[in-house]
């Protein structure tokens, strides 16, 4: 296995009962990369992305992580996960920004071990690398859903981790907020080297953001650079006949 | 004013309560917030039927049958609810109307209701032993050091359980830990509080101290004082008025979350 492979899927099928999700899924991701995946409702994205972390078993096939069959690697903590609506955080829960952003130091740290000097510096700089230093001690179900985006991917960097996963991180927040959100995206992967894999409904956002792009509707549909494998006919394939490409831009 | 703490049961009563004011809130705070109110009050149901068995096993101190249903059941709980076959909320339906038969077949079986059970009903300070306040302190100080230990962890499987899977962290281990300080919090409390009102000490305080609160910690030293609060002055309550401890204590926590509830409205 090559150092510069973190995430590997070899064969990977996945059904729930006789509803088969995913079939026969072959392909990797390196370190660096930046992969926008893209696909109908219903095409398997996040169950993709919970079988990448663990979080479920396929039915048949293997995944590596880090060169590591899953079952055998131990430290998750270096894969950081924002799941889908993550800023839809209940307002009544009683939990600061600085809190929430802790959690995600946790798992580095070790269970039942307390945080050093270093894990705070740790903390404090994820939360001014993504701007929500601010807010540290005000409650986060207070804050807008753009700020609180920004409080999930300061609690994922807090973890230190090489690849940041992010489930349809944009959805429900403006357009204003979105812009910077996918700045601060390009930033951690130009700037410090986090591959990046993140699921999103829109493919002009993919095609603008994402260095490469993975099309999904059950079976891979595509894989490759993002400027040269999102053509009319693959989304075609991807999302029926009669699908029509509207080009926007943030 | 003082004389109050004349009487050794008096005395025992404010050992044991204090040490169920800091415990119950500590608990409760996970289980309101991963939205498990009932939890408490299922548990302190199958400890109800622990105590009946107890009794009728004719064990000295009934609180350690109580102690040992309220564990099992609590891994019981958990387990099924980790299956997913069942709705979480069903699965408490399940436990607490189960355990409710069995005491009330036991009670039958031991020819009826007697004083002594009643007490575990609704609290007693009287019954409150020396035994009773080594158990109450001894198990109290384990609930807090673990909570101590994994603080941490704990808060983060409350605010989202899958995204502390993902990281790494042994949710089901966690999760099993949780129940069993919930099944020690309740089986311990039920002396002085009673089984039909030790749920609202171990939510109330906490419900109110949300109302202001602006983080966990700061919600979970609120809910601390809080329960104190109710339960010092809920124990002269009990004494002056002469009233069972469980109502005094939870009245007071009462007239608190309405304190709170309008401090934080003008707030």
């Amino acid at each position: 296995m090559h150092d510069n492979v973190l995430i590997s899927l070899n064969g990977v099928s996945f059904s729930y009962g006789a509803a088969s999700i995913l079939k026969d899924l072959t392909f990797s991701v390196k370190r660096g990369e930046y992969l926008g995946i893209i696909g109908p409702n219903g095409g398997g994205k996040t169950t993709l992305l919970k079988i990448m972390l663990g979080l479920l078993e396929p039915t048949e096939g293997t995944v590596e992580l880090f060169g590591k069959d899953i079952h055998h690697f131990a430290e998750q903590y270096r894969i950081a996960y924002v799941p889908q609506r993550a800023q839809e955080v209940e307002q009544n829960f009683p939990a600061t920004v600085e809190e929430v952003v802790r959690i995600g130091r946790i798992a580095r740290r070790g269970v039942g071990k307390p945080f050093t000097k270093k894990d705070h510096e740790i903390i404090q700089n994820a939360m001014r690398l993504t701007g929500i230093e601010r807010y540290h001690a005000t409650r986060v179900g207070l804050l807008s859903g753009g700020e609180r985006q920004r409080v999930s991917i300061a609690r994922a960097l807090a973890g230190e981790p090489d690849v940041l996963i992010l489930d349809e991180p944009t959805s429900g927040v403006d357009m204003a907020s979105e812009r910077s959100f996918y700045d601060l995206l390009a930033t951690l992967n130009r700037e410090h080297n986090i591959t990046i894999i993140f699921v999103s409904h829109d493919i002009d956002v993919v095609y603008h953001e994402a260095q490469s792009v993975l099309c999904l509707n059950h079976d891979l549909v595509c894989h490759g650079l993002s400027s040269e494998v999102l053509k009319e006919d693959v989304i075609r394939r991807l999302y029926g006949d009669k699908a029509t490409i509207i080009p926007h831009s943030l | 004013m003082l004389e109050i703490f004349h009487y050794d049961f008096m005395v025992r009563a404010f050992e044991a309560g204090l040490a169920v004011a800091v415990i119950a809130p500590l608990i409760g705070i996970f289980l309101v917030v991963r939205r498990y109110s009932l939890m408490a009050d299922t548990l302190a149901h199958v400890s109800f039927a622990g105590i009946a068995i107890g009794i009728f096993l004719g064990v000295a101190n009934p609180v350690y049958a109580a102690l040992v249903a309220s564990v099992v059941a609590a891994l019981g709980i958990d387990r099924l609810r980790g299956g997913k076959k069942i709705f979480g909320e069903s699965v408490l339906a399940i436990f607490l109307s189960g355990s409710l038969a069995i005491a009330v077949i036991v009670v039958s079986l031991a020819h009826g209701f007697n004083v002594n059970l009643l007490s575990f009903l609704f609290g007693s300070v009287a019954t409150v032993s020396g035994g009773d306040v080594a158990l109450i302190l001894g198990m109290g100080v384990l609930v807090v050091a673990s909570v101590a230990m994994f603080y941490k962890e704990l808060f983060f499987i409350a605010f989202d359980e899958e995204l502390a899977a993902a990281s790494g962290l042994k949710v089901r281990v966690l999760n099993a830990l949780m129940m069993v300080l919930a099944a020690v919090t309740v089986s311990l409390s039920i002396r002085v509080v009673g089984v039909l009102l030790i749920g609202a000490l171990m939510v109330i305080p906490v419900i109110s101290a949300m109302q202001f609160g602006r983080g966990f910690r700061d919600t979970l030293l609120g809910a601390i004082i809080l329960s104190v609060s109710a339960v010092v002055l809920g124990l002269f309550g009990s004494y002056y008025l002469d009233i069972p401890s469980g109502g005094a204590i939870v009245a007071t926590a009462l007239v608190l979350f309405l304190g709170s509830l309008i401090s934080g409205k003008t707030s």
